[in-house]
């Protein structure tokens, strides 16, 4: 496909870069390197990389579609490379089994308790659930960029959005701390 | 079609594309006609609304403005560039040159593999290439620093190929980095600028070696070829690090040696120390990715260039990295890549609900067809915790988390403490059966020595804790973190403590260290987030407790997690396979669970069998109390090894019998005399207690008998060929007077006498056993009588060079009543029936009469084999059991208290043998046996019970 005129390089620009950042660093962990990707897949699009669409409209959605399965290969390609750390934050002084929920992430910035729960669904339920309801992408989009079924994806949607039905509840009933065995 | 349906969730989200109409109707229908799914379709929607508006709500960064400025270049260039090609034609011409420089350089410079696989190159428009790499001093963690030059880099194409300057030990853990990156036609430029050669060269060496198509291939090969040779944890040990114990690692680099145990034979550690304070000093530069700013400690001083210290920290991992490596296979990854993905989830998740393995009860069996009982012994306690918090729920707990082996073991009985060498002492105790009258309940005891807390070896702990996602809930990390608390705080100063920990990745987050200081600060630094990635935090945990093994000490798994493992089927088989190989290595395992919306028990009971070790289910801190801290010596210390049991009964004295709960650990018979035979183990001062109901002898057993019809060519059921003992099995030809009344003492069987029995009961003891069964004919049906007993042996064989056992008398085995006693000349041979019992009632009347008559009234014996913890051969012990007819009322009240924990299990599993067992009488008999109860374990019993028949109604 001829590379996109640079008008519309920069409609694509305007509409995708904070997304597309977004989801970029949702797999690579940190801000630059999700700046990176997205410079690169943009890059790569504007080189002319992308096939073509079957028509106007389909062009679109399957340009979007993949710009998020190039930014999702080479977000991967990040953080395979560059990042090994499980989610620890730095050693602080708390006192030992301190109460409450979860204690936040480093990565968390949002102080949604649903991002919290985001963290306990598995990887995989996490992305496409990012995919769905952040990006609003179809299920067969999500198939094609995450290279799955689109019956995985129904899948991992379906379970994925059942935990997180669960712990909303389980986090709505008064938690005890202490020595009494019914703790939640 | 129902709310369970993903195929009902993707309708309520609006995705109809995929349904087809006949199932779109169905949902339709469906939810108009049901309120319930309805609501889930409501609850379903609402919840994806409220993703939708708090997830569009969060934060994005955007491109730096260099960054979009380079795309538009990009755009300009990019019209006229052509589709990508593979090989470098039109920068060949400049960078030939270069290369022959380079090369050499490259290649004196880096260790020993190939560069190809190693470096990878990322693609930067050429005229951007300076641009875009001075864009990411916080990526690569300054592996791309600003001394690359600006390298007309064309768009080559080459597969991606990780990186191998971040991995001094090795290559990347993710083999699939390099699958997909062959079909992705990109090239990212990594270079280590460790390699202190002039900056541009490594760059344009790697172009070269990269730009060989088949060269590629034949890296990403050996790549993975070598990262299965590799081992993940030290590495990731050194992220884990770099972060979580930035403050400590000038401690840590200051202090291995304090860390390992004085005069422990641990030779490894300090340059493990060492290596470990190299890796993660120089991941610590690596660290900057993190949003927070860099905390790396660094063993050498900080330089001023991120690429220098990248420099001498290769170098310096580059020294250590001989120890890192490992023999294990490669762990399990459980990244985020393309194609582990579709490998992950394909499989659908099982761990959705707790996961528990039903087993069918053990029936009745009758002690002619099966005279031998054969099971391991175990001591998990998981179940009685697990049906607590389920009854604490108000749940009734899953007839399969119901296993009434591990009732019994939750309680400790008043068994005497073994005498002599022994590690463990045997009681037995027979009384009336309280929910069938008419039979009777045998209750096997053992006890293993107990061992003062001061004399108790050191031990070598590893801690290895599930720290994903899902252990964020109040009942899981937190309790555990207070629970393992509760134990470093019963520890000595001989004793060591590791910790580590494994979600999406794994890593120690302890080295073996015996400062309880440090112990409680990792475990109160722990904090649940990420996947579960379960096989490799094993494999690690194991590798340090083998480098600091303490000699003649406990050295032992600690694994604490609520089972909920994000590996696919055949991993989890994998998963087992790796803990019986580890296992192997004189490491014990104790497995903690906790939790109950994943728990996955079945797994769970599945790893502690595997790996020699006990599994105990921790629902509440009082419980944690329970085993960490009052059975510490017995959770810690194992004194036996493999221990099995094999009862063989008197078919005089009984029909039949059932063996309660062990229906997970049962054992073939041959499996006895097997010392390759995995089975349980006992710690110090353990108690097990297994319990027959026994039908006595002449009873009439309806449903047995009428399950099998009667044999037409051997009127004696068994079949079985029985290995020729040292004596002949007596042939009952006829219903003579005890024939074999006269026959000496019977002594230990070797191997495991046959299992035949007459047909018609017989009155008198049988004989005792041992070869194969005589065919003399159709006399065998009057039998009975002949067998009193002893078989004559040549002397007293045992198979094994173990104790004999506490016995010097006589037992009987199970009638073989076939075999012909050949008492006069004491040999094995078998003879016709009539003229061995002849033979035999001439012999020795009446010195042996007593003997056998003792014999003959014995119920059964039990055997037990059982193995020192550092030795591979078993060794015996047997003890004989006569059933003085006690009734309810004499029996001791370890005897009725344990009836009615079997009886409780038996209600909640709803057994179809439950008898007159009702929740009042299952309390009547918890009261009789509650004694002093000064643990008040008994006494929460109690109150249980009311909970059960409250959730059972």
């Amino acid at each position: 496909m001829p590379a996109p005129d640079t008008s519309a390089l920069s409609a694509l620009l305007d509409r995708y870069e904070r997304p597309l950042v977004r989801y970029a660093q949702s797999i690579t962990g940190d801000l630059e390197s999700a700046r990176d990707v997205v410079q690169e897949t943009f890059i790569k699009l504007a080189r002319g990389e992308m096939r073509d669409g079957s028509s106007t409209e389909d062009n679109a959605r399957h340009t979007e579609a993949w710009l998020f399965t190039v930014a999702r290969n080479r977000a991967l390609d990040h953080h395979r490379k560059f990042s090994r750390i499980i989610p620890m934050p730095l050693p602080e002084d708390r006192p030992c089994g301190a109460p409450g929920p979860a204690a936040v992430l480093e990565r968390r910035e949002s102080a949604s308790s649903l991002f919290r729960l985001l963290d306990a669904l598995s990887p995989n339920q996490r992305e496409v659930i990012r995919l769905k309801f952040q990006n609003d992408l179809s299920y067969r989009e999500i198939a094609d960029i995450t290279q799955l079924s689109v019956t995985n994806v129904g899948f991992l949607l379906h379970t994925g959005l059942k935990k997180l039905r669960e712990l909303l509840r389980e986090q709505s009933t008064p938690e005890d701390f202490g020595l009494s065995r019914s703790v939640l | 079609m129902n709310p369970d349906d993903p195929k009902f969730t993707a309708h309520a989200l609006g995705e109809f594309e995929d349904l087809t109409a006949a199932e779109r109707a169905e949902i339709e229908a469906l939810v108009a006609s049901d309120p319930a799914a309805l609501a889930e379709a409501e609850e379903t929607r609402a919840l994806a609304a409220r993703l939708r508006s708090e997830l569009t709500a969060e934060e994005s960064g955007a491109l730096h403005e260099e960054q979009r400025a380079a795309v538009f270049t990009a755009a300009t260039n990019g019209a006229a560039k052509p589709k990508m090609v593979r090989f470098p034609f039109w920068s060949l011409a400049k960078i030939a040159a270069l290369l022959m420089v380079a090369g050499v350089a490259v290649y004196l410079l880096l260790p020993s593999r190939p560069p190809a696989q190693e470096y990878a190159m990322r693609s930067a428009p050429p005229e951007q290439a300076k641009l875009a790499l001075e864009q990411k001093p916080g990526d690569l963690g300054g592996l791309l620093a600003s001394n690359v030059p600006t390298v007309p880099a064309p768009a080559l194409t080459a597969p991606q190929l990780p990186s191998g300057a971040l991995v001094a030990d090795g290559i990347d853990t993710s083999k699939s980095a390099l699958a997909v990156g062959s079909a992705t036609p990109n090239l990212t430029l990594d270079t280590p600028t460790s390699a202190s050669a002039p900056a541009s060269a490594p760059t344009i060496a790697e172009i070269q070696a990269l730009t060989a198509d088949k060269d590629s291939q034949k890296a990403i090969q050996r790549a993975q070829e070598r990262m299965s040779e590799l081992q993940v944890p030290p590495h990731a040990v050194a992220e884990e690090k770099s972060l979580a114990l930035n403050k400590d690692s000038a401690d840590i680099t200051k202090s291995p040696p304090s860390g390992l145990p004085a005069g422990a034979a641990v030779t490894r550690s300090p340059a493990k120390a060492a290596a470990w304070n190299a890796e993660h000093a120089s991941s610590g530069t690596l660290s900057r990715f993190m949003s927070a700013p860099p905390t790396a400690v660094s063993v050498s001083p900080a330089s001023p260039t991120a690429d220098e210290e990248e420099r001498t920290q290769f170098a310096s991992k580059k020294a250590e990295s001989g120890w890192q490596r490992s023999r294990y296979p490669n762990p399990v990854v459980t990244d985020v890549t393309r194609d582990n993905f579709a490998q992950l989830e394909t499989a659908p998740e099982p761990q959705v609900g707790a996961a528990f393995d039903e087993l069918a009860e053990n029936a009745f069996l009758s002690v002619r067809a099966n005279p031998l009982s054969t099971f391991s012994i175990d001591v998990d306690t998981a179940s009685y915790s697990i049906i607590r918090r389920c009854l604490d729920e108000n749940q009734r707990p899953p007839k399969g988390a119901v296993r009434i082996e591990e009732l019994l073991n939750y309680f400790s009985y008043d068994y005497a403490q073994p005498e002599g060498d022994a590690p463990f002492s045997a009681a037995m105790e027979v009384s009336s059966c309280p929910w069938a009258p008419e039979h009777r309940l045998v209750r096997i005891g053992l006890k293993g020595r107990e061992i003062a807390r001061d004399k108790r070896p050191a031990s070598n702990l590893v801690f290895l804790i599930d720290v994903s996602g899902s252990m964020m809930p109040q009942n899981k990390l937190p309790l555990l973190k207070q629970s393992l608390g509760l134990l470093i705080d019963q520890l000595g100063p001989e004793d060591q403590v590791s910790m580590v920990v494994y979600a999406g990745r794994s890593g120690c987050v302890l080295e073996p260290t015996h400062d309880k200081r440090k112990m409680h600060a990792a475990l109160g630094r722990l904090e649940a987030g990420g996947s579960t990635n379960g096989a490799s935090g094993v494999q690690l945990a194991y590798q340090i407790a083998e480098d600091s093994f303490i000699k003649g000490g406990t050295n032992r798994v600690i694994l604490a997690t609520d089972g909920d493992w994000n590996v696919g089927i055949t991993d989890r088989g994998q998963l087992i396979d790796l803990i019986k190989r580890e296992a192997k290595t004189g490491v014990f395992l104790t497995v903690l669970g906790v939790g109950m919306d994943n728990l996955n028990d079945r797994m769970l009971v599945k790893l502690a069998d595997s790996g020699n070790g006990n599994y105990a289910y921790i629902d509440s801190l009082v419980e944690a109390k329970k085993v960490l801290v009052e059975q510490l010596s017995a959770t810690l210390v194992t004194i036996a090894k493999d221990v099995k049991i094999q009862v063989e009964f008197n078919p005089a004295q009984v029909g039949a019998y059932r063996l309660i709960g062990y229906e997970k650990r049962m054992l073939k018979k041959q499996d006895f005399n097997d010392d390759k035979k995995d089975a349980g183990e006992i710690g110090a001062g353990h108690t097990v207690t297994a319990l027959y109901e026994i039908v006595p002898a002449g009873q009439q057993l309806m449903a047995l008998q009428k399950a099998v019809d009667p044999l037409k060519y051997q009127p004696v059921a068994d079949p079985e060929p029985v290995p020729a003992a040292g004596a002949g099995a007596a042939a009952p030809a006829k219903p003579a007077a005890p024939a074999a009344a006269s026959e000496p003492p019977v002594i230990t069987v070797p191997l495991p006498p046959p299992a035949s029995a007459p047909r018609p009961r017989p009155e008198n003891a049988p004989v005792v056993g041992g070869a194969r069964p005589l065919r003399p004919g159709g006399d065998f049906a009057d039998a009975p009588v002949a067998k009193d007993a002893a078989r004559p042996m040549a002397g007293r064989k045992l198979a094994d060079s173990g104790k004999p056992a506490e016995m010097d008398k006589a037992k009987s085995e199970v009638a073989a009543e076939t075999a012909a006693p050949d008492a006069a000349e004491g040999q094995s041979t078998i003879r016709d029936a009539a003229k061995a019992a002849k033979a035999a009632k001439a012999k020795e009347e009446v010195t042996a009469a007593k003997a056998a008559a003792d014999i003959r009234n014995e119920l059964l014996t039990l055997k037990l084999r059982y193995k020192d913890p550092e030795a591979d051969t078993s060794k015996l012990l047997e003890f004989p059991l006569t059933d003085r007819g006690t009734p309810w009322e004499q029996s001791s009240g370890d005897f009725r208290f344990a009836a009615a924990v079997a009886g409780y299990g038996m209600l909640l599993r709803d057994s179809p043998n439950k008898g007159d067992t009702t929740w009042s009488a299952v309390a009547e008999w918890a009261v009789e046996g509650k004694g002093k109860d000064t643990s008040g374990y008994r006494t929460e019993f109690l109150s249980l019970i009311e909970k059960a028949r409250a959730v059972s109604r």
